[in-house]
């Protein structure tokens, strides 16, 4: 059956009829090219009016992130400006505290201040909209990073020398070599004095302190004993511990040796007993401390201020 | 002229004049341009779902760039954070070598870093409410603390003549208090490393840093030695009232001289025994040492003093 209703028809003056009408195929064709092209004009300039004038759901949702991406370069920011605070805080306590402690002088701004150059080296960012906050991190964490890595060194060091200061505080002769609870006096002081036995004008390079027999000894700074034996020239038993740093101690005269050569001491070990063996006119104890092999007074590196049980704590932790 | 048109009327099979009226045709033409518009529309849409837009274009580049160079960023940081963990652990191993004790900046930080924190959970009103509250209170307590102060500046006008004299300021430039090491107290000694009393306070400064006298006096002592205090100067401030300053470099003053608050009397060293350059400081009242943090009242503020005391309480050592 053929549907009729849909179709238009004319009157054709020549006949007289009503006479459908036809287009041809290409009308036909033109005509919904013509109506295509210009859907689609309009599709564009809707297109751009919309796009002019108001965003489409997608555009907000892109924008959205990337205020979400700013702002978390911008908590990135706040996270180095803590970073910052953090190490100036540190190269304070490098610069004040520590390197004056160690008598160092602070580390110089040149070095400090070690540039990476100005060098455009984000290209890539530059060709985003609003480059500088983005580039801005960059270099704020460029510069964070090096002052963090030179802190770091520098940290090494202090950190060496601290253990190095350490070692040398425990080892650097600094207590008297017999307790301060056991009787004892000086009997002849450093330097120049006149010999006991001939009487003449020579140098003595310890301190005699003078006490009874059996008297324990202790060592005055940590270290190796290098020597123990008897020795010809004079010192009688002798202990010679080498402490390290360019520090020795000698201890003559003593009745009895209680360590060995190569023995490791710490302060307060006893390393023998009061005597008067060698070139000795009565019980003493000779003691001498060499820094650099130059006999230095050895009052300079102990000072009568521990009480008698402290010195018993510290030759008890000896053990 | 134009040519009618004609529909086909199956119903009583008759030819219809269509209706080519202006309203007619007027409507018509609405609704074409309503379809077309609808059309339109449509195919935005596709257009839309399949492609983006310039504008789109650009800003999801711009995010992929920022992604990716955040990752960039997020990297860099990770490293500087180990780096600064492992500066940290350093610092607090130094520290522990140096004062034998936890450095506890990290309690001090907590607790002043954001004291307006609780502020943050109330509403504007409660707080502008409590301010005019505390703010009546306050105002009540100063009037009556004014009037207490008047009392005190009565009874204390006749003292006023010893503030020149009385220890009052820090022995050196000490503004961030940074050279604050060691307190009054009972403290590790760096060398026998036995607890033993300090009686004095321990300031660490270079070599040849200056060293005020802390208040007018005549110097009392000013000996050279290379045991105990090593240089030492010992200004007496009258009243009771004397300073000492220990293990000096230099000494720019001699016994007798008269010296006012501030004058330099000499440097900083690390003479006797001393295992680092600093200066040890001692205040005296009748012979007796007291604690020196009460004799900085001319420079510190109060805050500065919170901060002093925590400092120079958690050295766990001192210098000599």
């Amino acid at each position: 059956m053929m549907n009729l209703t849909g179709r238009k028809y004319y009157i054709n003056p020549e006949t007289l009829r009503f006479e459908e009408k036809k287009l041809s195929l290409k009308r036909r064709l033109g005509n919904s090219l013509i109506i295509a092209s210009g859907l689609l004009l309009l599709a564009f300039v809707m297109r751009l009016g919309c796009e002019q004038y108001a965003k489409s759901p997608r555009l907000v949702y892109y924008e959205n992130i990337n205020d979400e991406l700013r702002s978390e370069y911008l908590a990135l920011n706040e996270s180095i400006i803590k970073d910052e605070a953090q190490l100036a805080d540190l190269k304070r306590k490098d610069d004040r505290l520590y390197r004056s402690i160690f008598g160092l002088e602070p580390l110089p701004a040149s070095i400090r201040e070690a540039g990476t150059g100005g060098s455009p080296r984000y290209n890539s960012l530059q060709s985003i909209s609003n480059p500088d906050m983005v580039i801005d991190v960059f270099n704020k964490l460029d510069k964070v990073s090096t002052k963090a890595r030179i802190q770091s060194n520098s940290f090494e060091n202090l950190e060496e020398r601290a253990i190095e200061n350490q070692q040398f505080l425990a080892c650097k002769p600094s207590i008297q070599p017999i307790s301060p609870e056991d009787s004892y006096w000086m009997t002849s002081p450093f330097g120049y004095r006149s010999d006991p036995f001939n009487k003449r004008r020579t140098v003595h390079h310890g301190i005699d302190l003078a006490g009874p027999y059996g008297l324990k000894i202790y060592a005055t700074g940590d270290g190796v004993v290098v020597s123990a034996y008897y020795n010809k020239h004079g010192y009688g038993k002798e202990v010679i511990i080498d402490h390290g740093f360019g520090y020795r101690t000698r201890y003559a005269h003593l009745q009895l040796l209680l360590v060995k050569p190569g023995d490791i001491v710490k302060r307060g070990h006893v390393v023998g007993e009061l005597g008067s063996t060698g070139r000795s006119t009565g019980p003493h104890l000779h003691y001498e401390v060499q820094y650099n092999r130059r006999a230095i007074n050895p009052l300079f590196c102990f000072y009568e201020d521990i009480s008698p049980e402290e010195f018993k704590v510290i030759a008890d932790r000896a053990l | 002229m134009a040519k009618s048109q004609y529909k086909f009327n199956p119903d009583d099979i008759t030819f219809d004049k269509v209706d080519d009226s202006l309203r007619n045709r007027f409507w018509r033409v609405v609704i074409y341009v309503f379809a077309a518009l609808v059309l339109a529309l449509l195919i935005n849409s596709v257009y839309i779902l399949f492609f983006d837009s310039s504008k789109e274009r650009q800003v999801r580049w711009e995010n992929e760039e920022l992604q990716r160079q955040y990752q960039i960023l997020q990297d860099r940081k990770a490293t500087v954070d180990t780096v600064l963990n492992e500066i940290t652990r350093t610092d607090e191993n130094i520290y522990r070598l140096i004062f034998e004790t936890e450095p506890s900046d990290k309690n001090e930080l907590a607790t002043t870093i954001d004291p307006y924190n609780e502020l943050m959970h109330h509403s504007d009103r409660e707080i502008v409410f409590s301010n005019a509250n505390r703010l009546d209170s306050m105002l009540e307590k100063s009037a009556q603390e004014k009037l207490e102060y008047d009392i005190l500046r009565i009874k204390s006008e006749d003292k006023s003549e010893m503030l020149p004299y009385i220890p009052a300021i820090q022995p050196l430039e000490n503004a961030d208090l940074s050279r604050t090491a060691s307190g009054y107290g009972y403290r590790i000694h760096p060398i026998y490393k036995i607890m033993k009393f300090h009686a004095g306070m321990d300031f660490t400064a270079p070599v040849g840093t200056p060293v005020y006298a802390t208040g007018a006096g005549i110097v009392e002592v000013a000996s050279r030695s290379r045991r105990g205090s090593g240089n030492r100067i010992i200004i007496n401030h009258g009243f009771g009232y004397k300073s000492v300053y220990a293990h000096m470099n230099e000494l720019n003053t001699r016994q007798g001289r008269k010296v006012n608050r501030g004058d330099v009397i000499g440097t900083v060293g690390n003479t006797g025994l001393s295992t680092a350059p600093h200066l040890h400081y001692e205040v005296l009242i009748n012979d007796e040492p007291v604690n020196p943090l009460n004799f900085y009242f001319l420079e510190l503020t109060p805050d500065d003093y919170t901060r002093m005391i925590t400092i120079s309480k958690k050295s766990g050592q001192s210098f000599d």
